[in-house]
């Protein structure tokens, strides 16, 4: 056996360590907590997370948690797991998808058990592990485990996870303790905290992260801002909840305008959103919701749903609805859904108004023979017109049968709609063919045919309106063909028929090449000339339009720091330069990039819009500083990805 | 107006901070020695100062002639050995290359750059998942998991 070992293999590099504090990063590190105290409930907290609700207690020499990926690593822990003491020299934490792993000289202690392994990914939440030992052969012990198995694949996840990456998050936290709760919430005691890597202040204690955002029992004021333009906004919020039985929510919201000199709307407003579920067995559930608003608009609802099997479904509802200044409705409905498996799904639902206001509705679903799709809708609505004793009408119903196959595909429709108070009646039959794409040639050219015929008949009084229409589109494609090895070209052929009872007809037609090139490694040119042309016939007189664009577009993308494009478009038929674009995206250092987007227009020969991003991608959200000179705008913004 | 918003916003802001910030910042240190990467690929770049892996990968063939397990180190202050232990999809040791000195500990290195190569033999290599793994001064630091798919793939 060859080893690959030698003198050349080990080589070294030595670095300048740099150390610069720049105190004004505290200040941007305060902007974006109160920004994320409320997009995603960073921030400081006075609570302290009670032993039941502490998933893991981590106690190590150095502890590294990066708010932007949501990651954990630490060396020399200790930390308790189900009955064992345990300890490690690295672990590593992904909380998104709830892996731990701990490695390096692994002890596991219990009384007067010492187990010893390498490696122990384990799952907190269940309480069971694997601790694996790579002695003469690999060993493998189940801990607390009962025959479930951790994938071992899955600390494989965890290479990329490394204190490098940590160090290089927009905001990590160093400390000694950090506890991880049952919600997932991430709390560090006497943590550093550390912005684009320069050490900052320090937190007794901190809420690292916001976990997986549960609701806890009780008020809350969610906010509370004053701006010139709105005034004075606050909401508040009630919650109630009891596993599996009841789940309440209502929110309170308050505006204050009466200060304000030059508002013209209500000097103030308030809203009550509510909604309680309330969950009498498994299969029965009720609901209350109901809406407030100051300027005397409110409504009310309340369901009951009873699941009789898993395909058998019932919901019995009661609404209220009192609109400004109108009388108000109350409405009783009844709705169900019924799966028959091979016969179909049927659905339907029926509301009844007191003052004699009706809806109702059914449908029948269904496919046969694998291939063919069988659909029938019927709606019928009896509403009262506004301030008239008088009520609206209208029957619809519509039937869809479609038809796939490898090669072609048909459906029919036929669309009824029946307005008995106004006396019209609409029906309109469709009918829609095609051919599904083929290709030929051994896969050089793919052509593509399909048809819609439209009839429609309505019948108003006494009289009756015919029309029709009816529209073929072919299109025809090619793969790229390379016409040198740095060089291809793909072509794209469109033609349109449309022929209508009214005689508007037209024809239209297109192509499209398209060269690409490539130049270097990550530059390449992409050309591009289209013709299209639009002629409408009719009887004796052919008129239309023709248009042509040539366009090319130079793309880079020498390197993961600099990718972007610049295009031109040219109308060779009047011989004139139209507009160009630039898309650039340069990554300058860390994870910060800049990014512009530049529009310049050749008919009125200035640069029409620049957009300037600088950005900072942060794992689970990105930091944006932009100026767009259309808008004169600067915005700064935090987006959650 | 302004001025006493600023003041306003000022003292509320260090009533809340009060109790939870402290500008002394402490002095934690990761330990040395970090493991940057570990990588599995088909070749390595000798052409500068520092190794760099080529073709990297987890799935071999046995057209394939080796695998090699690349690593790189950085902030190297002390000694350091460094041990690959390669195992066969039934768990077996088949390979341990036994400590080799990385860093006698005289100086500073900012990065290190090692690798350890497992030559595929087709008359005797097992299709399936192995394992290689990595020790630091007799400390486990890093594994990778690879496949040997059969050559017709």
């Amino acid at each position: 056996m060859e080893c690959g070992w030698g003198s050349k293999n080990i080589s070294v590099e030595i670095s300048k360590l740099n150390s610069l504090k720049n105190f004004t990063l505290v200040f941007l590190l305060l902007f974006l907590i109160s920004r994320e105290t409320n997009a995603s409930n960073m921030g400081l907290t006075n609570q302290i997370p009670t032993k039941e609700d502490t998933l893991i207690s981590l106690k190590g020499e150095y502890l590294a948690y990066s708010y932007d990926f949501n990651q954990l690593y630490g060396e020399n822990v200790e930390f308790e797991f189900s009955s064992y003491s345990v300890s490690c020299r690295q672990i590593k934490i992904d909380i998104t998808p709830r892996i731990f792993y701990a490695f390096g000289e692994v002890i596991l202690k219990k009384e007067d058990e010492k187990l010893n392994g390498d490696e122990f990914l384990f799952d907190s939440q269940a309480k069971r592990g694997t601790l694996i030992s790579y002695g003469e052969k690999i060993e493998v012990k189940e801990i607390d485990n009962e025959g479930k198995e951790i994938s071992l694949k899955k600390n494989d996840v965890l290479t990329e996870l490394t204190l490098a990456k940590i160090q290089k998050s927009l905001i990590y936290f160093a400390g000694q303790t950090i506890h991880i709760t049952t919600d997932f919430e991430v709390y560090g005691y006497n943590v550093t905290l550390f912005v684009e890597g320069l050490e900052s202040v320090k937190f007794k204690k901190f809420r690292l992260s916001g976990g997986i955002g549960q609701r806890r029992n009780g008020i809350s004021l969610n906010r509370v801002w004053y701006t010139k333009s709105q005034g004075l906004i606050g909401r508040v919020s009630y919650s109630y909840e009891k596993e599996k039985k009841v789940n309440s929510l209502t929110q309170l919201n308050y505006e204050e305008h009466s200060f304000l000199k030059n508002y013209s709307g209500l000097k103030r407003q308030v809203d009550i959103i509510s909604s309680t579920t309330i969950n009498l067995k498994d299969d029965l559930n009720l609901g209350l919701a109901g809406n407030y608003n100051s300027s005397n608009l409110w409504n009310t609802l309340f369901w009951l749903n009873k699941n009789w099997s898993k395909k058998i479904s019932t919901q019995v509802n009661f609404s209220y609805n009192k609109p400004i200044n109108l009388k108000g409705e109350a409405w009783f409905g009844l709705q169900s859904n019924i799966d028959t498996g091979k016969f179909g799904n049927i659905s339907f639902s029926g509301k009844y108004e007191i003052q004699n206001q009706m809806l109702a509705n059914f449908s029948y679903g269904n496919t046969f023979l694998k291939n063919i799709n069988f659909l029938l809708s019927s709606t019928y609505s009896q509403i009262k017109i506004t301030e008239s004793s008088d009520y609206s009408k209208i029957f619809s119903g519509a039937v869809n049968l479609s038809y796939s196959s490898r090669i072609f595909n048909v459906s029919t429709d036929y669309f009824l709609n029946y307005d008995l108070f106004g006396d019209q009646l609409l029906s309109q039959p469709q009918l829609r063919l095609g051919l599904n794409p083929f290709q030929f040639y051994g896969g050089l050219i793919s052509a593509n045919i399909y048809n819609i015929f439209i009839y429609n008949n309505l019948k108003r009084g006494g009289t009756e309106e015919d029309s029709y229409s009816n529209n073929t589109v072919l299109t025809l494609s090619t793969q790229p063909v390379f016409l040198h090895k740095s060089m291809s070209l793909n072509y794209s052929f469109s033609l349109e028929q449309f022929v209508e009872k009214e005689g508007r007809n037209f024809t239209s037609g297109g192509f499209i090449f398209n060269l690409n090139k490539s130049i270097v490694k990550g530059i390449s040119l992409e050309g591009l000339y289209s013709l299209q042309s639009r002629r409408k016939t009719e009887d004796w007189l052919i008129e239309g339009t023709t248009s042509q664009d040539l366009s090319a577009v130079l793309k880079v993308n020498p390197s993961e720091r600099l990718n972007g494009w610049i295009s031109f478009s040219y109308d060779p038929k009047n011989s004139q330069w139209r507009q160009s674009f630039a898309d650039i995206s340069v990554g300058i250092i860390r994870y910060w990039k800049l990014h512009t987007l530049i529009h310049y227009d050749f008919l009125l020969e200035k640069i029409n819009n620049v957009d300037l991003y600088l950005i900072r991608d942060a794992g689970r959200f990105q930091l944006r500083f932009i100026w767009r000179s259309l808008s004169k705008q600067f915005l700064i913004e935090l987006v959650p990805r | 107006m302004k001025k006493y918003l600023v003041v306003f916003v000022l003292v509320i802001s260090l009533v809340f901070f009060w109790n939870c910030i402290s500008f002394k910042a402490g002095n934690l240190l990761p330990s040395e020695n970090q493991v940057e990467s570990i990588h599995l690929c088909k070749k390595i770049d000798d052409s500068s100062d520092l190794l760099k892996p080529l073709d990297i990968q987890s799935e071999f063939t046995l057209k394939d002639d080796r695998v090699i397990c690349f690593i790189k180190l950085k902030d190297i202050s002390t000694k350091i050995d460094l041990k690959w232990k390669w195992y066969s999809p039934d768990k077996k040791l088949v390979r341990d290359t036994g400590n080799i000195i990385v860093s006698k500990g005289d100086r500073y290195l900012a990065a290190a750059t090692a690798y350890d190569m497992y030559k595929l033999n087709p008359e005797n290599i097992a299709e399936g998942q192995w394992t290689v793994v990595i020790f630091m001064n007799d400390k486990f630091i890093g594994k990778k998991l690879f496949q040997i798919l059969p050559s017709s793939r």
